[in-house]
């Protein structure tokens, strides 16, 4: 009964284990190829992962800008520079490419262009396009090897527009002609408006100022770029950059104490000085993040708040209006801001903040009624929940 | 002299609500924005809790009538409210006027309470004594 079991099975079991044996110098003899490319480290795909030990700090270059600026780039619903007469609005496509539109002081069309990672389109009213092709329309590869920001776009369409399209070369990560004198974009724009996510809007003008002492000791003086932040419509803050001195200084009130200020001094140790160079797109977006982060870290309370927003010091008030709306909601009501009042606060702040009115000036009708017709609202939205806000009759007060 | 009492006791009842709001705004009473009682639901509850206290004793004592003494309370209460709603760093804000009518509701509605509490207080004490 045993014998007749084991002849049967016995050239079963042989055959299995010559497949077997078989099936797998197969496959190793497929994979010891790969194995010994990557071992070798000779593959073309692959490379030797550089691994950092726990608490190295990694070198990166303080000189180019970093992921929280491209982040913070990236939320800029619209970006509008205007350069003397040329005004270039750029906004970012629902499909991920950037426009930007330039129209002359009378709104009359002076080009269109449009950018992706791979292809830039640039349409010329004037119709001196290069391209055989598409006649008025050049199409180029995107060989900038810069990272696509609404600011980057506006500049290229503004150089495109003044200097036309012939003979195109890559100079400084910027398209322009051959001949053409290469443009400073942060020195011909007058004016920089951001409008940014959470009714941030910053709004970056030039000014020159007489010699003044920023701290003890610190004379800052000439031509300085002044952003100032809104909220909502309400004033939220300010920065400004000067110039020749390399001094940044920014105030928030309500989030910060006074006015901040950096220069090149408080860098020397570290990087020998600014190790970039602050370009008007940055200081607008400087001051949007300063406000992001410091409102969030208010109200997630991950650092001490501050709850006593002091007066800003005196080169604040001379360099700044003093605010008219300081919070934003119903200052001295704020148990109520989650009610329907609060939509009342905010349109008297932004009333306020419009008329130039602050709390001194309650009921100054001998002056000028444009406050008292504030406070006449608000006292009716929180009486009976009507909207009469003046500052929505543009006609009426010229809001 | 009763009505100095109360106004005395009114406008101290809500400083020392105010100077506990301070000490304490983000751990007790959670604020946000300046410390401030109509700034919090918590530092309301105390300053009218305060003022219902200290309306109270000052009716249960004094024994003025309830309305006299609860108006005295409010008076005090009140001065002390404008004086903080001006001297606070932040300032009055921009609808300071709306603020102060509705912190007057808050404190009078407080003292009234106290004043008639401590009234009813008096009232059982004396019908306690009579009869003991």
């Amino acid at each position: 009964m045993k014998a007749p079991f084991v002849k049967r099975v016995a050239p079963l079991a042989t055959i299995a284990i010559v497949f077997g044996i078989a099936a797998v110098r197969r496959t190793a003899t497929a994979e010891s190829p790969r194995l010994a490319a990557a071992t070798a480290g000779t593959g073309a795909d692959t490379q030797d992962v550089r691994v950092v030990p726990a608490g190295t700090r990694l070198a990166t270059d303080p000189g180019k800008k970093g992921d929280t600026y491209y982040w913070i780039e990236g939320q800029t619903v619209r970006s509008t520079i205007r350069f003397g007469d040329l005004v270039v609005v750029a906004d970012r496509r629902g499909d991920g490419r950037l426009h930007a539109k330039a129209t002359d002081a009378a709104g009359n069309d002076r080009g269109d262009l449009t950018a992706s990672s791979a292809v830039i389109q640039y349409r010329s009213p004037a119709g001196d396009g290069v391209d055989a092709q598409n006649g008025s329309t050049v199409q180029a590869q995107n060989d900038s090897r810069e990272r696509l920001t609404l600011h980057w776009v506006a500049g290229q369409a503004f150089g495109l527009a003044k200097d036309g399209t012939a003979n195109l070369v890559w100079q400084g990560g910027v398209m322009r002609p051959r001949r053409a004198p290469k443009r400073d974009i942060d020195q011909e724009a007058d004016e920089v408006e951001t409008v940014w996510a959470n009714g941030l809007v910053a709004t970056l003008t030039k000014h020159d100022f007489p010699p003044r002492e920023i701290a003890p000791g610190r004379v800052v003086q000439g031509r300085a770029w002044v952003t100032t932040l809104t909220a909502n419509g309400v004033p939220a803050g300010h920065s400004i950059w000067f110039e020749r001195d390399q001094v940044f200084a920014y105030s928030l009130p309500g989030l910060t104490e006074g006015l901040v200020w950096i220069g090149p001094e408080h860098l020397k140790q570290q990087y020998g000085g600014w190790p970039f160079k602050p370009d008007v797109s940055w200081l607008n977006l400087q001051t949007i993040a300063a406000h992001h982060f410091r409102t969030l870290m208010a109200k997630q309370g991950f650092v001490a708040r501050q709850c006593e927003p002091r007066q800003p010091n005196r080169l604040a008030q001379f360099f700044f209006p003093t605010l008219s709306a300081n919070e934003p909601g119903c200052d001295g009501l704020h148990y109520f801001d989650g009610t329907m009042v609060r939509q009342c606060c905010d349109d008297h702040d932004r009333c306020y903040a419009k008329n130039g009115c602050t709390w001194q000036s309650w009921w100054l009708f001998w002056k000028s009624w444009s406050c008292d017709f504030c406070n006449l609202a608000v006292v009716s939205c929180f009486a009976v929940g009507s909207d009469m806000d003046p500052c929505r009759s543009r006609s009426w007060w010229g809001c | 002299m009763t009505r100095l009492v109360g106004f005395v006791a009114g406008f101290l009842a809500f400083w020392a609500a105010h100077v506990v709001e301070r000490a304490h705004w983000t751990d007790w009473f959670r604020g946000e924005f300046d410390p401030w009682f109509l700034n919090s639901g918590r530092a309301m509850a105390a300053t009218f809790g305060a003022v219902v206290l200290a309306s109270a004793v000052t009716a249960a004592l004094a024994g003025a009538s309830r309305a006299a003494s609860g108006l005295v309370v409010a008076a005090g209460a009140f001065t002390a409210m404008t004086l903080v709603l001006f001297l606070k760093p932040a300032g009055p804000g921009t609808i300071f006027p709306i603020v102060m009518v509705a912190a007057g509701v808050v404190l009078l509605v407080a003292s009234m309470l106290g004043a008639w509490a401590g009234a009813r207080a008096r009232r059982l004490i004396r019908a306690g004594g009579a009869t003991g």
